[in-house]
């Protein structure tokens, strides 16, 4: 075994033209498959990203509850609801009831009319546990007092302060209210977010029959049919009704993966594509190697080597480049992925930065392993086959 | 009992016209151990093939060979090969050292075949052949750094480090000078003197056949004693 070693780490390194192409050419495909992988998952990432921000995590379950009399009182009641059934597994709800409301700098006295449109969500819950929301800085208001509000990106630069003066409804009594956090939501325009109970305390009058209250929950890893179920035992309880037909699915997660199959599939084309020049060009390498060898093959033969020895010689040889070529590749690939994934990209993003392609590292390394193997097949029989016969003639 | 004998070996190649060419014809000969033979014959004789069956890289169309008493009747690649490793050392006419291993690591490629040598053994085994062949200055050269004459000895070393009972030298001098010459044959004869080695050397020099015990002639396919 030591023997076999040894004549295995020489024939590595005294073949040095030989062992660096063909670590060269792994080296490649075996970077092209991880970074096409990467490639791959990224962009699944960035579609999912987008969408789960807009519309809520895979799964999310949302009920809409037009003129559901939107009091406090229900609110209340089914926010603690929610609380037992579905938070209390590990998942997320919010009741958001939206708001025409007016807002402004709290530094600018109120009567320079300087108070504009704003759409705010009194909301129970914290939204960025439902949608893929970046915190930029600190939280979702926990407590109804003192007032504070979450701000979206486009909010915080319209304003640009840590006061805001808001009114809820039109006419009801201003209050100010303490910036407790932004977070990135990719809208355009103003968000704010303020929990229910600070506009109850400031406007008894703000949830009217006529709003619109919107549930939405999602607990990681369960089925949509399941997140409903707990949705509606949490509506009853409060004597509300709501029909199977009434929920729906906020997120459009499977939409999106079903439209990047076909992206993938391009990508996993491109892997083959990878694979097979990789072949080819490691068959040549080791075709040309063994030719050149020749002789040396006679008279390993001549003093005793088996063909047995002398193909799984090549074999190993061949494989041996491919285990440590992977182990390069895979590991630039972790830098790049630990170095430049968070570099790139943008502290708002919802995208998260790529981990470090597990799966992909070892697809690439079997692809490595399976390439070297079947690039040496040929050139190991062929070395195996050296005629002896003619050892003594040069 | 000899160490290997051929009994009525015939061998032909064929040739490109599709006729084929007998080179040998009933050749019967057996090399006791500790005996020197030298082959003479004019060139394609069939010297380097009755040299290629009694190291068994070549089986013969017809005949018996026998090693140790044993013969290789039928017997297949991987038992050849075995009986080739336990009983034979080589010296090429040129020195056909693998380019990219230097001298002490060519001197023990034999070791590296098969059998169950350990480092320190294969360490041991290689110093001593590379003294008995007075290379052993050279051993971190590589065979491009070496003069015909080192790399001729490199080989020597090579053939009796596994110290064979035969070593079949096919005209081991042709390439060197006349002072080398007789230096690379005065170590040949002198491992069939200590050790008991038998040697079998084809050349076309009588100054070297002189030196054998036993002097064969091949002609016509048939061997004569000189």
């Amino acid at each position: 075994m030591t023997a076999f070693l040894t004549e295995l780490l020489r024939d590595l390194t005294r073949h040095r033209a030989r062992t660096s192409l063909s670590a060269v050419c792994l080296l490649l495909v075996i970077g092209s498959v991880v970074a096409i992988e990467s490639a791959s998952a990224v962009a699944r990432e960035v579609f999912v990203a987008d969408e789960e921000q807009r519309n809520g995590r895979a799964v999310t379950a949302v009920l809409a509850l037009p003129g559901a009399g939107a009091n406090a009182d229900t609110l209340r009641r089914l926010d603690a609801a929610l609380e037992r059934r579905v938070r209390a597994d590990g998942g997320s709800a919010t009741i958001e009831v939206e708001m025409s409301a007016r807002a402004g700098r709290a530094d600018v006295p109120v009567g320079f009319g300087v108070l504009g449109n704003v759409r705010l969500i009194a909301i129970a819950g914290d939204p960025t546990t439902i949608r893929r929301l970046p915190v930029l800085f600190g939280r979702m208001p926990r407590t109804a007092l003192p007032p504070a509000v979450l701000l979206n990106a486009a909010a915080r630069e319209r304003w640009h302060t840590d006061r805001l003066t808001l009114q809820a409804t039109p006419g009801s009594p201003t209050f100010t209210a303490r910036v407790e956090g932004v977070v990135s939501d990719g809208s355009p325009d103003p968000v704010l977010w303020v929990p229910w109970s600070t506009v109850a305390a400031f406007d008894p009058a703000a949830f009217r029959a006529s709003s619109t209250m919107t549930v939405l929950a999602h607990v990681p890893g369960a089925s949509y049919a399941s997140i409903v179920d707990e949705m509606r035992a949490a509506v009853q309880e409060v004597g509300l009704v709501a029909p199977v037909a009434s929920f729906s699915r906020s997120d459009d997660v499977p939409t999106i993966e079903r439209r990047l199959r076909t992206t993938r599939s391009g990508f996993l084309l491109a892997s083959v594509v990878a694979l097979v020049i990789a072949v080819v060009a490691l068959f040549n390498i080791n075709v040309a190697s063994v030719r050149e060898r020749q002789r040396e093959l006679v008279v390993r033969r001549a003093f005793g080597a088996s063909r047995a020895r002398i193909a799984l010689l090549v074999l190993c040889s061949s494989l041996l480049v491919a285990v440590l070529a992977s182990g390069a590749a895979n590991g630039v690939a972790a830098l790049c992925v630990h170095l430049l994934g968070p570099a790139i990209l943008p502290r708002a993003s919802p995208v998260l930065a790529p981990h470090f392609p597990l799966g992909a590292a070892v697809t690439s390394t079997a692809v490595g392993l399976v390439a070297s193997l079947l690039s040496a097949a040929y050139p190991a029989v062929l070395a195996s086959r050296v005629q002896i016969a003619g050892a003594l003639r040069d | 009992m000899s160490v290997i004998s051929l009994t009525d070996c015939s061998h032909a190649v064929s040739l490109p016209d599709g006729s084929s060419l007998g080179l040998l014809a009933n050749v019967s000969v057996a090399l006791e151990k500790g005996q020197s033979v030298s082959v003479r014959g004019r060139s394609g004789s069939g010297k380097t093939t009755l040299l290629s069956i009694l190291g068994l890289l070549l089986t013969p169309d017809a005949g018996q060979v026998h090693v140790a008493g044993a013969s290789l009747d039928g017997a297949t690649d991987a038992q050849r090969t075995r009986a080739r490793r336990a009983t034979i050392g080589f010296v090429f006419q040129s020195a056909s050292l693998v380019p990219n291993l230097t001298a002490y690591e060519n001197v023990e490629l034999p070791l590296l075949q098969g059998g169950d040598h350990s480092r320190a053994r294969r360490r041991q085994a290689v110093a001593a052949a590379m003294d008995r062949a007075q290379i052993t200055h050279r051993r971190t050269s590589f065979p491009r750094q070496l003069s015909g004459g080192e790399q001729q000895r490199v080989a020597l070393a090579r053939a009796l480090v596994r110290s064979p009972a035969v070593i079949i030298a096919d005209e081991p001098t042709a390439s060197l000078d006349v002072a080398t010459a007789d230096r690379v044959l005065a170590l040949l004869l002198e491992r069939c003197r200590e050790d008991g080695t038998s040697i079998v050397i084809a050349t076309h020099d009588p100054q070297v056949a002189q030196h054998a015990h036993r002097r064969l002639t091949l002609d016509d396919g048939q061997l004569h004693d000189e």
